[in-house]
């Protein structure tokens, strides 16, 4: 029970039935991912990425092989897990402040506590001050920190990006990384899994990246990342990380450090 | 300098937000212009003088308050009972395409009837009550409500579904949080087009099914003892209170729909 937050998937298979035909979306996936660690998966379109983690999240139910959350079986969505999607959902006739307390409607909390909640949620992500503003009216980034204080406040263990920053401009993006390592270490205890495209978010943010291949998905490669944070992106262990992922997708530029010295 | 243009640019706001009246102020004044001098005759269009002074007299006697407290009230009665049986229907059919395939055709049939082709049926079977006319109307403002609830609780995406079930709620507060409020919207516009039809019907019901009593009876009495003047102030007693009603539903909208605007 101490172990809340560990997400184990053992020999994950998932396929799908598209007209009789059965795809192979997801391939002999084994993942061990600690409580409190920071984990990015990144791979190309189409490797199942996103399969694996709606998976996670319950939204995909049939598969083979296991996936865990301390132990149990994932059967369907629960609020031990955080959902944060790509777009950020925010119900467009809620408040901001309704909207992250949406999870805490069902629970009998009494209203004031519900109401501390939510403030301190607000606060977290920076968004004192918007309580009464609808979604219509906020930037992408702040919808974006609006969704990841709802995702937060019903404590999960378990906070699953799907792409959180994949819709911002690259300046917000960046400062969003901030913020989203800020969280983090702040609500030590919850295990945060990430989806992205995008090699530097991965590292500047995750314990270790998972780098996954397509058709079928399979994990090719786990890269643990042990830099000290925060993490300068301009740093020579940053960027050789940086290219030793590139590597793996083939991406990367001959020399480009030779040239830069 | 620029104040001036500023505040020439609010004077043409205030002109521009007028221009509605332009037509009818023309259409009065020819109207003028034509009974005055007497290109037609009286009998078939009163000048507007005397409509206005007739106006005044019938407002004075009162008797118009009666009729109207009637009409009003028949409206309402049919009004409400025709927005609550399609809200019922359009949501059961929303959310349950086994109720959709079962009532969705009959109703889709049914509704194709021109509501005045009801009329010998209510007759026959309900007679010439209020009874009749309280149903004639609700079936007007039935089908609008019935089609746009139905339309609006389909608009819900698909993504909104899947934050739902990672929050875990149930059938209740997905309707409740989720489902009702992505039709708002359209629900309301049912209200608005029921409202409007109930409010057209309200005038039929009274002509066809023979009332005592209404601004209905009111003008066709009128037409029977050739009073144009009469037959014109209800037509456009009937007219002001139906842009009121219109206008006051929009209101209504906007004021709930705040959320969509981004202002």
């Amino acid at each position: 029970m101490n172990q809340r937050g560990t997400l184990d998937i053992v020999n994950l298979n998932k396929t799908f039935n598209v007209n009789g035909d059965t795809t192979p979306i997801l391939e002999n996936i084994n993942l061990k991912v600690r409580q409190g660690e920071f984990v990015s998966i990144i791979g190309p379109s189409g490797c199942g990425k996103t399969t694996l983690l709606r998976l996670v999240i319950g939204l995909e139910n049939s598969y083979e092989g296991e996936i865990l959350l301390d132990g149990k079986r994932i059967k369907g969505p629960g609020l031990d897990r955080g959902v944060v999607f790509q777009d950020h959902r925010l119900l467009p006739w809620l408040t901001v402040e309704r909207n992250v307390g949406l999870g805490l409607e069902g629970k009998r909390n009494g209203k004031g506590m519900n109401k501390q909640i939510v403030q301190e949620h607000l606060k977290l992500v920076g968004l004192q001050g918007f309580e009464k503003v609808y979604p219509a009216q906020l930037s992408g980034g702040m919808a974006q920190r609006a969704a990841i204080a709802r995702a937060l406040v019903n404590q999960p263990e378990l906070l699953l990006l799907d792409e959180p920053l994949g819709a911002l401009d690259a300046l917000t993006r960046m400062y969003m990384q901030l913020e989203l390592e800020k969280i983090w270490q702040r609500e030590a205890d919850v295990t945060m899994i990430m989806i992205t495209h995008d090699v530097e978010e991965a590292v500047y943010l995750s314990d270790k990246v998972v780098i996954m291949s397509s058709r079928p998905g399979t994990i090719k490669k786990i890269i643990p990342v042990e830099l000290p944070r925060p993490r300068d992106r301009a740093s020579y262990d940053f960027m050789k990380l940086k290219e030793e992922i590139l590597e793996e997708f083939q991406l990367h530029a001959e020399n480009v450090f030779s040239y830069a010295i | 300098m620029s104040e001036q243009g500023v505040w020439t640019m609010d004077v043409n706001k205030e002109v521009l937000k007028l221009r509605g009246l332009a037509v009818p102020l023309t259409l009065l004044a020819v109207w003028w212009i034509m009974t005055n001098n007497e290109w037609v005759s009286a009998v078939f269009l009163p000048p507007p003088e005397t409509v206005a002074a007739t106006c005044v007299k019938l407002f004075l006697k009162g008797k118009i308050f009666v009729d109207l407290n009637e009409s009003i009230t028949k409206v309402a009665i049919g009004f409400l009972a025709g927005i609550t049986a399609g809200f019922v229907l359009g949501t059961a059919m929303g959310l349950s395409s086994t109720i959709e395939k079962l009532f969705g055709p009959l109703f889709n049939a049914v509704r194709q009837v021109p509501i005045l082709g009801w009329i010998p049926v209510l007759i026959l079977i309900f007679g010439l009550t209020e009874l009749t006319k309280i149903i004639f109307i609700a079936m007007g403002a039935f089908y609008p409500m019935t089609l746009n609830t139905f339309d609006g609780c389909r608009q819900l995406k698909k993504e909104y579904l899947e934050v739902a079930r990672v929050f875990e709620f149930n059938r209740l507060r997905l309707l409740w949080r989720f489902i009702l409020p992505s039709a708002l919207p359209s629900i309301l516009a049912g209200i608005r087009v029921s409202m409007s039809e109930a409010w057209m019907l309200v005038i039929g019901a009274e002509i066809f099914f023979k009332a005592r009593g209404g601004i209905g009876d009111m003008m066709w009495e009128a037409k029977t003892r050739v009073q144009m003047d009469i037959v014109l102030i209800t037509i456009l007693i009937i007219g002001v209170i139906g842009f009121i009603l219109n206008h006051a539903m929009k209101i209504l909208e906007n004021r709930l729909l705040r959320w969509r605007s981004s202002n």
